[in-house]
C-alpha cells in the first residue's frame, strides 16, 4: 500500500515538475541545497524504518525544517561571503552515506538469512 | 481501534506520497533549470567567473576602442594626404595641359585669321615669304599657327631645298601652293598687323604680284603637332 502511494506521488511529481516553469539561476543554489536536505531526510526515514524507530512527525518535520534551514544557511553564507552551504552539504551527504550503509547492511543480512534458510532446507531434504 | 489504526496508516502513507511528489518535482525543476542555464553561456557561470569574464571583456573592449581610435586617426591622416596628393596631381595635370597647349601638342580652337597664299604666273612664294608671314603673325600675338594643317611649333624650320621645294619641320613635310595659314589670336590685331599700309605683309606681297587673302574667323581650329619632340643633347642645368 505504501509503495502504491509513493509511486503515485512520484508520478504526480514528474507531471508537476514538467508543468512548473524553470526558476531563475540565483534561486537554483537554494533549491539544490534543499533537495540535498530532503534526500537526506528520505534516506534517514528509510533507515529509521529499518531500525523500527520510524516516526512520521520526525520525518515530516525533518524533511521541511532541514530543507528550509539549509536554504537559510546558504542565504546567510552568501550575505557573509562564506560558503556555508558547503558545510551543510558535507553534513547531509555524510549522513546520507551513513543511512545508506544501514540500509545496505540490513538488506545484506536479509539476503544472507534467506540463503541460509535455503541451505538449511536443502540439508533437511537430503 | 482497528479502524483508527487504519486511518493513521492512510494518513501516513498519504504524507509519504505527498513528500515523494514534492521531492521528485523539486528535483525535476532543478534539473530543468540547470539544463537551461547550461545552454546560455554567461548565465551558466559562477559569480566570480562572470566577474573575471566581465573584466576581461572590459579590457578587450578598451583595447579595441583604442585601436579603433588609432585606426580612425590614421584613416583621416591618409585621407588628408590623399586629398593633398589629389590636389597636387590635379595641379600638375593642369600645368601639363597648359604646357602641352603652349608647345603645340593639343588641338586648339578660337578666334583668329585664315590666310590663303596663292602662287601666280608672275611670281612664286618663297620660304622666306612664309617665314616672314609667320614672324608677322607671332608679332601680332598669334598663339597657335599652322600651315596646310601642319602645326608650327617653337623650333620649327621652313626652308627651300634645291631652290625648288619649300619644306618644313626638318624636311618632314613639303609645302605647296596654295598655302593656307591659320592663326589663333586677337583677330583684329592680327589683321591690322598684316594689313599695315605699305610695310604690311599683304601690301608687300601684292606689290610683288602675289595673291593673298586674309579672312577673319570666329572659329579657327588648329591641329596638334604630329611629330615627336626629343632632346638628345640638351640637359637641364641644375
Amino acid at each position: 500500500m505504501t509503495i502504491l502511494f509513493i509511486t503515485i506521488g512520484c508520478l504526480l511529481g514528474v507531471i508537476f515538475g514538467f508543468l512548473i516553469p524553470t526558476i531563475p539561476y540565483s534561486v537554483s543554489n537554494y533549491l539544490a541545497i534543499a533537495i540535498v536536505a530532503a534526500l537526506d531526510s528520505v534516506f534517514g526515514g528509510i533507515a529509521s524504518n529499518i531500525n523500527k524507530i520510524f516516526d512520521i512527525k520526525v520525518f515530516v518535520s525533518g524533511f521541511f525544517v532541514n530543507a528550509i534551514l539549509a536554504m537559510l544557511l546558504t542565504f546567510l553564507g552568501q550575505k557573509l561571503n562564506v560558503d556555508i552551504y558547503l558545510a551543510a552539504i558535507i553534513v547531509f551527504i555524510g549522513r546520507m552515506f551513513n543511512n545508506l550503509g544501514i540500509i545496505r547492511r540490513y538488506y545484506l543480512e536479509k539476503l544472507e538469512k534467506k540463503a541460509g534458510n535455503e541451505i538449511k532446507k536443502k540439508v533437511k531434504k537430503i | 481501534m482497528k479502524l483508527k489504526l487504519d486511518k493513521n496508516k492512510t494518513v501516513l502513507e498519504f504524507t509519504i506520497g505527498i513528500i515523494s511528489m514534492l521531492l521528485v518535482s523539486t528535483i525535476l525543476i532543478q534539473v530543468k533549470s540547470v539544463d537551461e542555464y547550461k545552454k546560455s553561456d554567461i548565465e551558466n557561470l559562477r559569480e566570480d567567473e562572470v566577474k573575471t569574464q566581465i573584466s576581461m571583456y572590459k579590457d578587450k573592449y578598451e583595447e579595441a576602442e583604442e585601436q579603433y581610435k588609432n585606426n580612425q586617426n590614421k584613416i583621416s591622416e591618409y585621407q588628408n594626404t590623399q586629398n593633398e596628393n589629389q590636389k597636387a596631381s590635379s595641379l600638375i595635370d593642369e600645368e601639363l595641359k597648359q604646357s602641352e597647349a603652349l608647345i603645340g601638342l593639343t588641338d586648339m580652337k578660337g578666334e583668329g585669321v585664315i590666310i590663303t597664299l596663292n602662287n601666280t604666273k608672275d611670281n612664286q612664294y618663297t620660304s622666306e615669304n612664309i617665314r616672314d608671314l609667320i614672324n608677322e603673325l607671332k608679332y601680332g600675338g598669334a598663339e597657335a599657327i599652322s600651315i596646310n594643317g601642319n602645326r608650327i611649333i617653337n623650333l620649327m624650320d621652313i626652308v627651300t631645298i634645291n631652290n625648288t621645294f619649300i619644306v618644313m619641320d626638318g624636311g618632314r613635310t613639303r609645302l605647296d601652293s596654295p598655302y593656307e595659314v591659320k592663326a589663333i589670336g586677337d583677330r583684329k590685331y592680327l589683321t591690322s598687323t598684316l594689313n599695315m599700309k605699305n610695310s604690311g605683309f599683304v601690301d608687300l606681297m601684292k606689290s610683288s604680284n602675289l595673291e593673298i587673302q586674309v579672312k577673319e574667323s570666329d572659329n579657327v581650329t588648329i591641329n596638334k603637332y604630329n611629330g615627336t619632340l626629343k632632346n638628345d643633347y640638351m640637359k637641364e642645368v641644375k
